[in-house]
């Protein structure tokens, strides 16, 4: 039992190790992350929730639902790769001497109140889950604290080459580190804390698992001589009793007995299951509905388009096929699996700026990357369809905003430079060169119909500090369905790798000046 | 290693002057005609590639058996050869061919993209070319750890910058730009491209003036030879395109960096007009320099066709 137990949880970490590691770039398809991922039943359940419909994922969630009704809390022993990795941590520093801190059984409500405070947000239209959601914290920490770790070590050290050659940055690294930092920490002081006492999906879980048909059970002949209980991951009692849905259904203490009097069979006893009390609930649905409050209504919280009094944010620019900002929300579980598999590291975790209502959603920075106009990846890992999947033709149309000059910044415009970094780094012909009068060089203007806001040039703009161009989310195209190619079009735009000659000339009437003046770059 | 460089530079251009010499005194041979200052041949992007280095005296003239050579092409866009934003795949393939055969040790293909290194690898269609010729080396290198810091012998302003190692350390270096007008320095040839070998190109934006620097830059990456590809000329919206492309057929091949970008200039329809070399600052500023000519008129041209 304890083989098939290390087997599993081993198999299902470097599966897990290698969906993340699988998530980048051109080995998107192969990934396994966003099947693992969509395992999660609270992120189910706080995506059904919030949007009162079916997201995706319903499969792997039917198939846990069942195997938790017929086997217990067996995902958190054998699957969760969160679980495993606290497990590990446990291991790892284990003491060798003398009892670790034991809180009190009734922190065992905890998770309760966490699951209850979550789902009442839900209700009320904020999706918070991710914050406890396992397979989004077990992302988060591999894709997005662990892996630039190791390539940082690697790049600085031994195996240079090894890693992708530019080193992963992360944006809020230090929010992520506090966050993952605590729940580790915590599995040091007693071990899986998280899944005994804070885990709201261990609490689902836990809350199917009471009426498991396979249960843990102890003999009669049981000596109370303590050993199951020194070896429980969640902290059985003394006397080896544990309560209905605590039990993770290891089997660990199987092996400790010498009495081999405990068994995992169907119809075992158990004591009564945890729940909090009546005024816990209360406080936990009070709290929820505080966080969706706080979370849903700051001045930078942005709920669909134009909303009155609800200014977008100047930098809200999200990924191509990112669902309309409510939807966007509501669906993204903050996995981090898209900003693994941005292989220009243009997407990063937000933080404070929508008021707590996108923390760690993922947001376009083209400061530190383009858009690459010919990949998918992101679409393609999203677990949920917040970023929806789309073919290249599509994506190409799926517009993350507009790309806006400001002159006073611009060594054109402003220092009389001879530069085009811009209009040399689109794509798309979005930029357009021009004579002016009063202008010693050919200035930059934006094609706005053409632009498609992947921020190639505010990536490549020499302009020191901030660019003098960037990418904002005017004119973004948000669908939730439908053709982006054909809505662009509708809405006039004209996005295209490769204009056909007669639109690029007459579209550009300044840039070929019939009379005297010497096209853009030539001086006499 | 810019020592070893400059080194080599003056070692080259001393066995070159022997080697004349000795062909001058030798007996009638076809070499012993002093070879022509530019070659413009017309026809397919292979034959016109292979009779222009021929033209110049072979390929044996720039390559010695067991020599490093870089070649620079424009591969910097990842646009198919159509849009005339990079070069032919066939004229890189022919001078990697070329350089084998005149028994070249290691011949790399290098740039510094603008774009995705893989996606410009695969859309220029240039990786594709050079696959079956065995040997070949064809990569892009745009992270900082391929370039080393170097002073540029003889600038006043743009005095350093640091340029990829591999061309550093390469014995030759063969310039394979495309014709394509630019629109902050007018046409992007082979001076303009050498900026596809150093790592920081936004300091010449902004830092320095463009042009001027453009021709210093040449003082350090003087490329051994050049051969310009206009099979077809982006003749507007240069670099980056979408512009006009014009058929030419036609490559331009030198040793002088100078003449053979004020020939492409003054053969090229440019916005359909008739411009003349001293037009672009940076060729006019590089021959005021003596750097190279950019009067033409007063070289030795030879022109064939194949």
């Amino acid at each position: 039992m304890n083989r098939i137990r290390r087997w599993s949880q081993a198999g299902f970490l470097i599966l897990f190790l290698a969906g993340v590691a699988l998530a980048f770039g051109a080995f998107v398809p192969w990934s396994p992350l966003a099947a693992f991922i969509r395992l999660d039943p609270l992120l189910f359940l706080g995506q059904a929730v919030t949007r009162l419909d079916w997201p995706p994922g319903l499969l792997q969630v039917g198939v846990l639902v069942g195997v938790t009704l017929f086997l217990g809390r067996i995902f958190c022993s054998h699957v969760c790769p969160l679980g495993t990795t606290l497990a590990l941590v446990a291991w790892l520093t284990r003491a060798k001497r003398g009892k670790r801190f034991q809180p009190p059984e009734t922190w065992r409500r905890g998770k309760y109140v966490v699951l209850i405070a979550l789902i009442v947000a839900a209700f009320w239209g904020v999706n918070l889950t991710h914050w406890g959601a396992p397979l989004s914290l077990a992302t988060r920490l591999y894709a997005l604290v662990v892996w630039p770790f190791v390539q940082f070590v690697s790049d600085n050290t031994v195996l240079p080459g090894l890693t992708p050659p530019e080193l992963v940055r992360v944006a809020h690294s230090g929010a992520l580190l506090v966050l993952l930092g605590g729940i580790l920490g915590l599995s040091v002081l007693v071990p899986r804390f998280w899944c005994r006492y804070l885990c709201p999906a261990g609490a689902l879980l836990a809350f199917l698992g009471r009426w498991s048909l396979v249960r843990r059970g102890v003999g009669e002949h049981c000596t109370h001589c303590g050993r199951c209980a020194q070896q429980c991951p969640v902290g059985i009692g003394e006397d080896g009793a544990v309560a209905a849905g605590e039990c993770l259904n290891c089997g660990l203490c199987v092996a400790q007995c010498p009495e081999e009097v405990i068994g995992f069979q169907t119809g075992g006893q158990q004591r009564a299951p945890f729940w909090p009390r009546r005024r816990q609930a209360l406080g936990a649905a009070l709290a929820g509905t505080a966080a969706a409050f706080f979370a849903g209504t700051g001045l930078w919280a942005y709920r669909g388009e134009r909303e009155k009094g609800q200014p977008v944010a100047e930098t809200l620019v999200r990924p191509p096929g990112a669902l309309p900002e409510g939807a966007f929300l509501d669906r993204c579980v903050r996995c981090g699996a898209c900003l693994r598999a941005c292989p220009t590291n243009m997407l990063h975790p937000q933080w404070g700026e929508q008021s707590g209502l996108g923390a760690f959603a993922p947001l376009a920075v083209a400061r530190r990357g383009p858009c690459e106009a010919r990949c998918t990846a992101c679409g393609e890992v999203c677990p949920t369809g917040a970023i929806r999947s789309l073919p290249l033709t599509e994506k190409l149309w799926a517009k993350m905003g507009t790309a806006r000059l400001l002159p006073s910044k611009c060594l054109a415009w402003e220092w009389d430079r001879s530069c085009l970094v811009c209009d040399e780094a689109c794509p798309f012909g979005a930029i357009d060169l021009r004579r002016e009068p009063g202008q010693k060089v050919a200035v930059p203007y934006v094609l706005e119909d053409r632009c498609t806001g992947c921020g190639a040039c505010e990536h490549a703009c020499p302009v020191q500090g901030q660019a003098a161009i960037q990418v904002t989310p005017m004119g973004a195209l948000r669908l939730d369905s439908g053709s982006f190619r054909q809505r662009g079009r509708q809405l006039g735009l004209d996005i295209s790798r490769t204009h056909d000659k007669d639109r690029a000339l007459s579209s550009d009437p300044h840039s070929a000046p019939d009379s005297g003046q010497l096209p853009p770059g030539f001086s006499s | 290693m810019s020592l070893d460089r400059r080194t080599f530079l003056k070692w080259q251009a001393a066995t070159a002057l022997s080697l004349a010499g000795s062909c001058a005194a030798g007996p009638l041979s076809v070499w012993a005609q002093k070879p022509p200052d530019l070659a413009v041949i017309q026809g397919g992007p292979e034959a016109a590639t292979r009779a222009a280095v021929e033209a110049l005296g072979g390929m044996g003239r720039f390559v010695r058996p067991g020599q490093r050579v870089v070649i620079k092409p424009n591969m910097s866009f990842d646009n198919p050869p159509e849009m005339a934003t990079t070069t032919h795949p066939a004229v890189v393939s022919t001078l990697v061919a070329l350089c084998q055969e005149a028994g070249a040790d290691t011949v790399m293909v290098r740039d510094h993209t603008l774009r995705g290194v893989e996606q410009c690898l695969e859309h220029t269609g240039i990786r594709e070319a050079c696959q079956p010729l065995s040997g070949s080396d064809v990569r892009g290198v745009n992270v900082p750890d391929g370039f080393a810091p170097t002073s540029i012998p003889g600038a006043t302003h743009y005095t350093e910058t640091a340029v990829m190692g591999e061309v550093l350390e390469a014995d030759v270096l063969i310039a394979a730009p495309v014709a394509k007008h630019h629109g902050s320095t007018g046409v992007s040839l082979s001076m303009k491209g050498m900026m596809g070998l150093i790592y920081n190109r936004g300091e010449l934006h902004w830092r320095y003036n463009l042009h001027t620097a453009i021709a210093d830059l040449m003082r350090l990456l003087r490329a051994d030879l050049t051969v310009i590809d206009v099979t077809r000329a982006l003749t507007t919206n240069g670099p980056s395109g979408p512009g006009e492309v014009k058929q030419m057929d036609t490559v331009v091949a030198s040793t002088d960096m100078v003449a053979a970008d004020a020939q492409v200039v003054s053969m090229v329809p440019w916005y359909g007009r008739n411009i003349t070399p001293d037009k672009v600052e940076h060729i006019r500023v590089a021959h005021e320099w003596g750097l190279g000519r950019l009067d033409i008129d007063n070289l030795h041209l030879h022109r064939a066709a194949v």
